[in-house]
């Protein structure tokens, strides 16, 4: 038993954030909790020993389940240690680029030897040498200590990581040459500080990436000379730029200590940077490095330079092989190399005059300094977000051979990016390209390369954003690779609700990279009317094929004709154009899309007001476009709003009647009508369904005389009426009502057989046709009938099918009484629905709970009894506990368990009855429910008290049974319900009589 | 939660000690024969907490003292990190004080220390002479001090108290070192598991000069020391002895804080009027790092300073950022 429960602990751990890796701080934290356990602590009885308190004799099992599951409530214990040194913040490991392209270990532990020949300076302490003084007392016979000077480490190294933004690519480096300076053994101290900018300018200094518990820089400068100093820096961060750096390496220089710069930019990028060193020679002031001094390439001997040389390294073992003989003393006095002349008062760099560079310019200028690689991979980045996270995986994905992290920073060095914050992008490094950049990257991309990087880019969104949201990228790939493209219903979130927070550059890169590739004829001047052509064929495409990429293209070309100067042609683009950002909406729900289609009808009725046939559209789109609304708005649960919108769109819609052209007048009476419908229900108002009827009815009079007969008309008005049955109170009136929704109903049908779509609307239609059957007082046989055929619809209709089986089956049941075979096709309906129902179906805990219930009222065998409780558990699995519906299902539950155990005697399915009962009572909403509940109960304590071992026991279960049984009776009369109150008041007496005899 | 805390920080001694369960058992250790406690604090920890010591200069707050009773209930190292003057080893003062521990061990670490000081030195000169001399050598324990951590390990009945200051100051090795006989919590003395055969029980001086007996050359702790280390957080340390301690950070004393570590040194009056001092310090603390001895020098002064412009003058003086220069 404590098996799972420590593999629970843990796994509650992982998902609060902590690292549980080491066994042992587990176990400290798991034995501390226990100590803190929430029983107070006796007072320690007399006579017990100082030191021994004694363990609390708890439970261990009990005691685990005491222990709190929120992270805050923890004990202090598992706040244990962090890694020692932070990991960079943005660098995922994976993306990293192949470390083989920077020099290995190996090498540079071999190339860095050379500094084992420093001798820092002379001995300090003297130490006994007790095997020496033991050798020669025993030799000379007089007793004399022999000291001998004490050989440490004397030199300590310090390393300053540069720690501004372009030098994340270069964390490996840092971590590498940290490594390698403490592997040679050299140095008695190798410390890692990171350099950092504070907000007014000045170096500090900081342990961790973050920066934070700054120190001034000033600390790392040591006036013993006893400390190496190694910089690993870009030379082109602030610091840099503004001369502060170069004062720090200025005093650093001036000590007698060696200082040296480790620059991994490749050399030729090095005069670009603002610490730029000069080609030269260096020589050696002393036997050892430290002071030196230097002597340009170029420059006449005897011309002193002013300032202190600090060497400048590239990252080659060669380099620094050379480096560490010559400042260890071992090779010549004067080498090679590079170094920078610092300045105790070094200024800032000059800026040039005040260039605004053009893309065009930025862009020529990058791409006649860049190394090729850095090119291929600038292209690359264009069709990407410039998150880091993603533009290092694109660096990795793209290039086979690993290519070191120089090309990304020659991009970010290269004059074509600056720092961007998107929103919703706190806390991340984010790029973007100066104005204009992009395109013109983009024209030297090729489309399959192009491809890669979107694919790449949307399984980035895939894996790192929850959730399921639209991934435009995902959608931008397949409609560039022109694969099949899948149907739009692929890219719908799963789940409606505000959609994850992907940053805004996701979509816009890729819709723009999409751009490039498919509107060639952008260069071109737009000629509208072929456009407009086109744009309509797409979306007549879309209306029929469903294909999303037709839609999606549509929408782009109608968004360029649009912003052409007003006309005639525009107005009707715009308008167009709305109707396929509605269309848009339904499969991904964004609410810009909507405010998009509103102004586009707001520019269509605008300004040079268009025709009245166009004003009908208009109104007919914008009335549909407030219906969207409105539903967005009901789901949400703001009913207030949903009512206005509904209101504000009937009455666009009836001006849209009036208006409208053939065309459009059936879809606007139809829109208004489904309008009026939902307004009725949301205010309770019959009076609305009898408007939306009568102009339905009016509609449909005038439609013989049109030569296309729609089902719509008559399919919707024999709805309404049925609705209108449902909801009045008159009987007459609603058989009435139900008698001409079978006729509608009936015309709707032969209409629907004809249409493209039929076939998965039927099923619904014969379901209404069937309930308004019903209603009319038509025989069973007919209703039967067409149950039946609704059934074989139901194979064919869209959507989710849980709902209408469960209707179907509810139907059958009703008419079970008069004509007992239908319950077995409710059976079987509800079989086979829930075998096929997905488990997000929210219909689908009614339809076991129905399939329950029905299972258990025709159990005759133990094994449908069992049936029934596993479809009860999964039905009572699918509810929500706050639903109402709960507590009902798992009245039902016990009332399965407590009919197994009948059968099979097994006592653990009364148990687990009556807890699921006592659930049920404490969380019924309704006193019916409720007093179903406490009969159960009372029912299943009496088995109880019937299996009780000991009298004692017996008489327990039937008290308490007793009282359930009393409480059913008076909740059942509280709700109103007599006859069960009856039932419940007989089963106390009779029980009570029991236990007075 | 509380009643499971045994050091409250209230500053009022009290035998909670006793009442510390048995540790886990992977840190429990049985070495013997056990010593009795010692009982007094010395002037140390007057100089650190303060005169009228019940209302001690260090008050921890919730987090805080979860922590150093945790670190107390799971027998495992602190360490204290801070900025300089924050208090961080006046910590384990305190904690002696209330808990009755006793002298409270102190090691200073420096950038030569090694581990082998901080338990124990042997005078093999001074034995070595003695032989000389003619005196008697045989009582090898004589020349044996045992050294600060040394000491701590001993098995004493009750947990000693060990401040190990400044560790980031150390050598590169040192931590390392300290890793083992922290997990472990004994460590032997060569120079008489040497001569374990011929006495097998030696008695050697600890740090505060009482002898005790050491047997076979092997020390091994009963009551695992509460050792507290602590550092300016001017390094990092390896990864396996972070693993092994309990963090704890402590920030910028606030005026609440400021105020009563003034009373606890110099007296109420002193608080009451050293309220300008005191956000004048606060003040100046915002532009670079300032510690407490630098508030309470120019509180000290100030009573002696006379007028009003010397003591602005005093304030100014020493209330000085520590990072400046000149």
């Amino acid at each position: 038993m404590t098996e799972p429960s420590l593999a629970e602990l843990i796994a509650l751990l992982r998902q609060g954030g902590l690292r549980t890796d080491d066994a042992q701080s587990l176990a400290d934290a798991v034995w501390l909790a226990r100590q803190m356990g929430p029983s107070t602590r006796t007072a320690s009885p007399e006579g017990r020993p100082a030191g021994d308190t004694g363990l609390r004799p708890a439970a261990p099992a009990g005691r685990r389940s005491a222990e709190p599951a929120d992270p805050e409530g923890l004990p202090p214990g598992l706040r244990l240690p962090l890694p020692a040194v932070d990991p960079p913040r943005h660098v995922p490991p994976t993306a990293v680029p192949a470390p083989s392209s920077l020099p290995g270990l190996l090498t540079l532990q071999r190339a860095l030897r050379q500094l084992q020949r420093h001798r820092g300076g002379a001995p300090s302490r003297f130490v006994l040498d007790e095997r020496a003084t033991a050798e020669r007392s025993a030799r000379t016979g007089l007793t004399v200590p022999v000291l001998t000077p004490v050989t440490r480490r004397t030199m300590s190294l310090h390393l300053l990581v540069d720690s501004s933004s372009s030098m994340v690519v270069w964390e490996q480096v840092a971590e590498q040459m940290l490594q390698v300076l403490g592997r040679i053994g050299v140095f008695r101290d190798v410390r890692l500080h990171r350099l950092h900018e504070s907000p007014d300018g000045r170096p500090v200094l900081a342990s961790g990436r973050s920066g934070d518990r700054p120190r001034p820089a000033e600390d790392i400068v040591d006036p013993t000379g006893r400390q190496f100093t190694l910089v690993i820096t870009d030379g082109a961060g602030p610091l840099w730029r503004s001369g502060a750096a170069q004062r720090l390496l200025h005093r650093l220089a001036a000590q007698s200590a060696p200082v040296a710069v480790l620059q991994p930019l490749p050399q030729r990028l090095w005069p670009r940077t603002a610490l730029a060193p000069r080609p030269g020679e260096l020589r050696r002031l002393g036997p050892e490095g430290g002071r030196c001094d230097f002597v340009p390439e170029g420059s006449s001997g005897a011309a002193r330079e002013d300032g202190l040389p600090v060497p400048v390294l590239p990252l080659s073992p060669q380099a620094l092989e050379r480096w560490a003989r010559w400042v260890s003393g071992a090779g010549p006095r004067e080498v090679r190399g590079a170094a920078a002349l610092v300045l105790p008062d070094h200024q800032a760099a000059e800026h040039g005059p005040e260039r605004f560079p053009t893309a065009q310019d930025r862009v020529t200028r990058f791409r006649s300094d860049a190394s090729p690689t850095a090119q291929r991979l600038a292209a690359y980045l264009a069709a990407a977000p410039l998150a880091l996270p993603v533009m290092l995986g694109v660096q990795h994905m793209m290039f086979r051979s690993a290519t070191g992290p120089s090309p990304l920073a020659e991009v970010l060095l290269g004059g074509l990016l600056s720092h961007a914050n998107p929103a919703g992008t706190e806390g991340e490094t984010w790029y973007d390209f100066a104005p204009g950049v992009r395109e013109l990257l983009l024209e030297r991309l090729a489309k399959d390369e192009a491809v890669l990087v979107l694919k790449f880019c949307s399984a980035y969104v895939e894996r790192h954003f929850e959730g399921d949201p639209p991934n435009f990228t995902a959608m931008a790939a397949a409609q560039l690779s022109g694969t099949d493209a899948p149907p739009l219903a692929d890219f719908r979130p799963s789940a409606p609700g505000p959609t994850a927070g992907v940053p805004a550059p996701f979509a816009a890169v890729a819709a723009e990279v999409v751009r490039r590739f498919t509107t060639d004829r952008r260069r071109a001047v737009p000629v509208p009317d072929e456009q407009l052509a086109a744009a309509r064929e797409l979306l007549a495409r879309y209306a029929r094929e469903q294909d999303g990429r037709a839609l999606w293209t549509a929408i782009q070309k109608l968004r360029v004709i649009v912003t052409g100067p007003p006309g005639p042609l525009v107005s009707e683009a715009n308008l167009e154009l709305a109707e396929a950002l509605l269309a848009l909406h339904r499969w991904n729900p964004d609410p810009a899309l909507l405010d998009e289609a509103d102004e586009a009808v707001d520019r269509t009725l605008g300004p040079p007001a268009p025709a009245g046939s166009t004003v009908g559209r208009a109104r007919l789109v914008r009335g549909r476009l407030r219906m969207t609304q409105a539903r967005d708005r009901r789901e949400a649960g703001d009913l207030r709003r949903a009512e206005d919108l509904l209101d504000s769109a009937s009455v666009e819609l009836d001006g849209a009647t009036r208006l409208a052209d053939e065309d459009t007048l059936l879809g606007a009476v139809l829109e208004r009508a489904r309008a009026l419908e939902q307004l009725a229900e949301i205010r309770d108002s019959a009076l609305l369904l009898r408007e939306a009827a009568g102009s339905l009815r009016t509609l449909a009079r005038v439609q013989p005389l049109w030569a296309r007969r729609s089902a719509d008309v008559p399919l919707q008005l024999g709805r309404v009426l049925l609705t209108i049955a449902r909801t009045t109170t008159d009987g007459k009136e609603a058989r009435e009502f139900a008698v001409e929704a079978v006729e509608e109903l009936a015309a709707a049908r032969e209409l629907l057989g004809a249409e493209p779509d039929g076939p998965s609307r039927t099923a619904g239609l014969l379901l209404d046709l069937a309930e308004a059957q019903e209603r009319a007082g038509e025989d069973e046989e007919a209703v039967l009938l067409t149950l039946g055929e609704a059934e074989h619809a139901l194979e064919f209709a869209a959507g989710p099918r849980a709902c209408l089986a469960l209707r179907i089956a509810r139907m059958y049941r009703a008419l079970s009484a008069r004509r007992p075979a239908a319950y077995s096709f409710a059976c079987d309906v509800l079989a086979r629905a829930a075998s096929h129902a997905p488990a997000e179906d929210p219909a689908l805990a009614p339809l076991l709970a129905e399939r329950g219930e029905m299972l258990l009222d025709s159990a005759d065998t133990e094994e449908h009894v069992t049936a029934a409780v596993d479809v009860l558990r999964g039905a009572v699995r699918a509810t929500p506990e706050d639903r109402p519906e709960w507590a009902p299902r798992l009245i039902l539950l016990g009332r399965a368990l407590h009919a197994r155990f009948r059968r099979a005697r097994d006592r653990t399915d009364l148990l687990e009855a009556d807890r699921h009962l006592s659930r049920a009572v404490s969380a019924a909403y309704d006193r019916g429910v409720a007093a179903r509940g406490w009969y159960e109960r009372g029912r299943v304590q009496i088995e109880l008290g019937r299996l009780g071992e000991y009298t004692g026991r017996r008489a327990d279960h039937l008290h308490q049974a007793a009282g359930h049984l009393r409480r059913a009776a008076r909740e059942a009369r509280e709700a109103g319900d007599e006859l069960f109150a009856a039932e419940a008041r007989h089963a106390y007496d009779e029980l009570s009589r029991r236990l007075r005899s | 939660m509380s009643d499971w805390l045994i050091y409250r920080g209230a500053g009022e001694p009290h035998d909670g000690i006793d009442q510390l369960p048995t540790p886990p058992p992977w840190r429990g250790f049985d070495g013997g024969p056990v010593l009795p406690p010692p009982m007094d604090l010395d002037t140390a920890s007057v100089r650190r907490l303060g005169q009228g010591r019940s209302a001690a200069s260090y008050e921890p707050l919730g987090e805080d003292l979860e922590l150093i009773n945790a670190a107390l209930y799971l027998r495992r190292p602190l360490l204290v990190t801070g900025a300089p003057g924050t208090g961080k080893s006046t910590i384990p003062h305190s904690v002696a004080h209330e808990l009755r521990l006793g002298h409270v061990l102190t090691w200073p670490v420096v950038s030569r220390s090694t581990l082998g000081e901080g338990l124990y030195s042997y005078d093999a000169i001074g034995r070595l002479q003695d032989a000389q001399l003619g005196h008697s050598t045989d009582d090898i324990g004589r020349y044996i001090r045992l050294g600060p951590l040394g000491t701590a390990l001993l098995p004493w009945s009750r947990p000693r108290v060990l401040l190990i200051d400044e560790i980031d100051k150390s050598d590169i090795d040192l931590p390392n070192d300290l890793l083992n006989v922290l997990e472990e919590g004994e460590f032997t003395i060569p120079e008489l598991e040497r001569v374990a055969d011929r006495s097998p029980e030696a008695f050697v001086f600890t740090h505060e000069g009482e002898r005790v007996p050491v047997t076979r050359g092997r020390v091994r702790c009963r009551a695992f020391p509460f050792v507290v280390l602590t550092s300016n957080g001017e390094r990092d340390f390896p990864a396996p002895l972070l693993r092994r301690c309990l963090h704890l950070f402590l920030p910028q004393p606030d005026h609440e804080r400021l105020a009563a570590v003034v009373r606890a040194h110099l007296g109420e009056e002193a608080a009451a009027g050293g309220e300008e001092l005191i956000q004048r310090f606060l003040m100046r603390s915002l532009q670079g790092p300032l510690a407490v001895d630098q508030l309470l020098n120019a509180l000290y002064l100030s009573v002696y300073s006379g007028d009003a412009e010397t003591r602005g003058r005093l304030a100014e003086l020493l209330m000085r950022p520590l990072d400046q220069r000149g």
